[in-house]
């Protein structure tokens, strides 16, 4: 029983880094049009930017976080123009194929040039691995509480972005209707730009998170990070931000379940196989898709 | 004929495949992905089925389109009335799917995978008859009322089924030739490379079977049968040094194309072009033999 | 306050407008009025920067703004309230209002009192979703939406379409008194009669071209309008 809930706490924390770089990608998908397969790939550069930065600076996370939430911002919107003449046709499936083309650059990067492709592992006070809370057997981890109030703090702090500001409603304007939020005046291309901006600062607060949550980086990681969130968002629903928060908690408590009662591969499958099926027998998703 | 030279032919052949059976069901507008899922399967099978069962090679050959077929068949009742991006997903997800599948079946050979796979006996006249059959397949599809009945689907599918075509089945059927390409092209792989095993079936062979595609032109087949020779040869005459960078440079290529040219380089424009200019030229030739004729005996 | 000059826009090789020149002063009221199809639309569409235009010019308060970005040109006060209402309909009626104000947020609290007197339903209704009003009512958010632009004209495209009749006076009534309060509208409709009754000039669409010219006035008794345009006897 008490593993259980340990497995619950855990299946919590990584539920809720998945429901963030869900978010994040959803942003990209409703305001922009494309398929920002890439975007696990650029949170894992904010990982690498992390952990050099606090190597360099004996482990100062003010120096580290900021400069990881830079990185990512200003690469998410280097990828912008590239996806611009795209988006602007409006081929989604082809903004999917350029997407990989971009992570498979990111991925040969991390792999040859970033500490030569070996995994970097982030020191213990980062990761947080130490107990902070202890109910009999079950400990509650420093990095698991801080990971999961953290992404609460980060995706109610978009909300408010989107809901209270002129900026967010534009954005939730533009991906109700592109047309009409041209008609009325909002710069789309502008917006457009600023929304690869945000999507990298989430993309750089994920990044921290999952350093936490993880202990480690590694090149490969992307591809891992990508297919789960991609999958997560198809789950719900393209677009649905609502249900992709929902449904990355989901995956997170499902695979830290697996993971419990099931050898290491299986849990993988298991989740690939929860999407396959819910993708065959209702393809626009749990809660229906939003673009 | 060398040894390097035959992998070269054996390995465009393969990505010529492959690039096929992306091409296919991306004709009505799908992005299927499970290219390497089934090439997984055909592998698979033509890697055991030569090993442990001890059956011909030309057995394993023939049966593989069937595996691969069958393994697309099944995901593709589900699929066939996804919207096109749900496709590529899942279609991705298959190929984990599998991989995961049997790297945890011990008589597959688990991680470590299937070894001693025998070579081709006559690789060059296997190689060419293989071409030969699949390409008169893909052409005969592509130029068929199936063929146009999916050009018409990926423009709009709910307007299309207006005038008649179905999309569950176009892209059903599209998605089991696929399959079966892959098939083979995963038999192929297996008997080229001597082994199998589950980490080479991932995400990187999808990667150079993108760029063939989207470069030689989504719009016909010929562009990547051309293609896929020139993009796979390229780095075996490159130094060193630049192979290196291969992964980037393909995606570099990949992601201009799709910006600048996103019908490919061989677009369906300078087929029918180049289709026009060999009418041409075989006109001029007989008009100019005939009046070379008349002249001769006008004298 | 505007100036058109032998524009043309195709979309492909279908040429919708052909070498239309209008001209709008301040404080006027023309109407643009046509066959469905003639390129009223496009017209008001490409003057907003939305479709490229082939050849031609648009001048705005003596600027070129020929195929400039659509957010600048509403940004100089230029505003549409497009056809079929361009609303957005799941977003409440007070951030429709408020997206209007995108380039004048410092106006947004007067704007909305102006807009709220105006169409006191509007505030009735201001945390609704957009999309529940009724026809009548989302017209006259889209016109209030664009007046929170404090436009310098205002442009509308079929405003009486999908609406009954009722509704179309008193939508029409709305434009007037916009129009008494100073507004410079340009207005294409289709519904011929009521437009010339409200508005003082009018340009006569056909496939793409200017037809005619005049004085509302004039055009309510040409023949030829009559004919095509207002239901065939000179007594209506």
């Amino acid at each position: 029983m008490e593993a259980l809930i340990a497995q619950l706490v855990n299946g919590l924390a990584i539920g809720s880094l998945y429901a963030l770089l869900v978010t994040g990608f959803n942003l990209l998908l409703l305001v922009s049009a494309v398929v920002p397969y890439a975007y696990t790939h650029i949170v894992v550069i904010g990982m690498y930017t992390a952990w050099f930065v606090l190597q360099l600076t004996g482990g100062s996370l003010v120096w580290a976080v900021p400069s990881a939430v830079v990185v990512t911002t200003v690469v998410s919107m280097l990828t912008e123009p590239l996806f611009r003449p795209l988006a602007k046709k409006g081929a989604i499936n082809q903004t999917f194929v350029m997407s990989i083309g971009i992570a498979m650059i990111l991925t040969h990067v991390m792999a040859r040039h970033l500490h030569h492709g070996i995994p970097v592992a982030f020191p213990e006070n980062v990761s947080g691995r130490m107990a902070a809370f202890q109910f009999g057997v079950i400990a509650v981890s420093r990095g698991q509480i801080f990971v999961f109030f953290g992404t609460v703090v980060a995706v109610a702090a978009f909300m408010f972005l989107l809901y209270h500001t002129m900026i967010g409603k534009s954005f939730r304007a533009i991906a109700q209707s592109p047309f009409v939020a041209k008609l009325i005046g909002i710069p789309t291309v502008k917006m457009g730009i600023m929304s690869y901006g945000i999507a990298g600062v989430l993309g750089g607060v994920s990044a921290v998170f999952v350093a936490m949550a993880l202990g480690t980086a590694y090149p490969a990681l992307g591809d891992a990070l990508g297919l789960k969130v991609i999958a997560t968002v198809l789950f719900a629903g393209l677009g649905n931000l609502n249900g992709g928060l929902a449904c990355g908690l989901i995956l997170g408590i499902a695979e830290s379940l697996t993971t419990g009662y099931l050898p290491g591969m299986w849990s993988n499958a298991l989740a690939f196989g929860m999407i396959m099926v819910t993708v065959m027998f209702r393809p626009q998703g749990l809660f229906g898709t939003r673009i | 004929m060398s040894l390097p030279l035959l992998n070269y032919l054996s390995f465009s052949v393969v990505f010529i495949l492959l690039g096929w059976a992306l091409y296919l069901p991306y004709r009505c507008g799908q992005l299927y992905l499970a290219l390497v899922y089934s090439m997984t399967a055909g592998a698979y099978f033509a890697a055991y089925g030569t090993t442990a069962l001890h059956w011909p090679i030309a057995l394993a050959i023939v049966g593989s389109p069937f595996v691969g077929a069958f393994f697309a068949f099944l995901p593709a009742l589900g699929l066939r009335r996804a919207p096109g991006f749900t496709t590529a997903i899942a279609s991705l997800a298959l190929i984990f799917i599998l991989v995961t599948i049997i790297r945890n079946l011990k008589f597959l050979g688990g991680s470590q995978g299937i070894f001693a796979i025998p070579p081709l006996d006559y690789p060059l006249i296997t190689l060419a008859a293989v071409l030969f059959i699949a390409g008169t397949l893909v052409y005969r599809i592509d130029h068929s009322r199936l063929g146009r009945a999916a050009e018409l689907l990926s423009y709009s599918p709910q307007e299309a089924e207006c005038f008649g075509p179905n999309l569950a089945a176009v892209s059903m059927l599209m998605q089991v030739f696929s399959g079966a390409l892959s098939g083979t092209a995963g038999a192929l792989y297996a008997f080229t490379v001597g082994s199998v095993f589950p980490d080479a079936f991932g995400f990187s062979t999808l990667l150079v079977v993108f760029p063939i595609v989207f470069i030689g032109g989504n719009l016909t087949m010929w562009g990547t049968a051309v293609l896929a020779p020139i993009l796979w040869g390229i780095p075996l005459v490159l130094p060193e040094a630049i192979v290196d960078w291969k992964d980037v440079v393909y995606g570099a290529i990949l992601i201009c194309v799709l910006i600048v040219m996103p019908e490919g380089v061989i677009s369906k424009g300078l087929v029918r072009g180049a289709g026009t200019w060999a009418r041409s030229f075989g006109l001029r030739a007989l008009w100019a033999f005939r009046t070379r004729k008349e002249h001769a005996s006008a004298k | 306050m505007l100036k058109v000059s032998g524009l043309s826009v195709s979309y492909g090789f279908i040429c919708a407008v052909k070498e239309v020149a209008i001209d709008l002063y301040e404080g006027e009221f023309v109407t643009l009025i046509g066959a469905n199809g003639a390129g009223k639309s496009t017209l008001l569409e490409t003057i907003l920067g939305v479709h490229r235009a082939d050849r031609g010019k648009i001048f705005f308060l003596g600027q070129d703004i020929t195929n400039r970005p659509t957010d600048r040109i509403v940004a100089q006060g230029l505003a549409l309230c497009p056809e079929g209402r361009g609303i957005l309909p799941f977003m409440t009626v007070l951030e429709n209002l408020e997206l209007g104000a995108f380039h004048r947020r410092e106006y947004i609290r007067e704007g909305l009192e102006n807009v709220f007197e105006l169409f006191p339903i509007l505030q009735r209704r201001k945390r609704q979703a957009a999309g529940i009003l009724s026809g009548g009512e989302q017209q006259m958010l889209s016109i209030a939406r664009a007046l929170m632009a404090a436009p310098k004209m205002l442009m509308l495209d079929e405003p009486s379409l999908g609406l009954a009749p009722l509704m179309v006076t008193e939508v029409f009534k709305v434009i007037r008194k916009l129009a008494e309060r100073g507004h410079t509208i340009l207005l294409a409709e289709q519904n011929a009669k009521k437009a010339l009754q409200y508005a003082s000039r009018g340009y006569v669409f056909e496939t793409g071209r200017i037809a005619l010219e005049g004085t509302a006035q004039d055009l309510l008794r040409d023949g030829e309008v009559i004919r095509l345009y207002l239901g065939g006897t000179a007594k209506d």
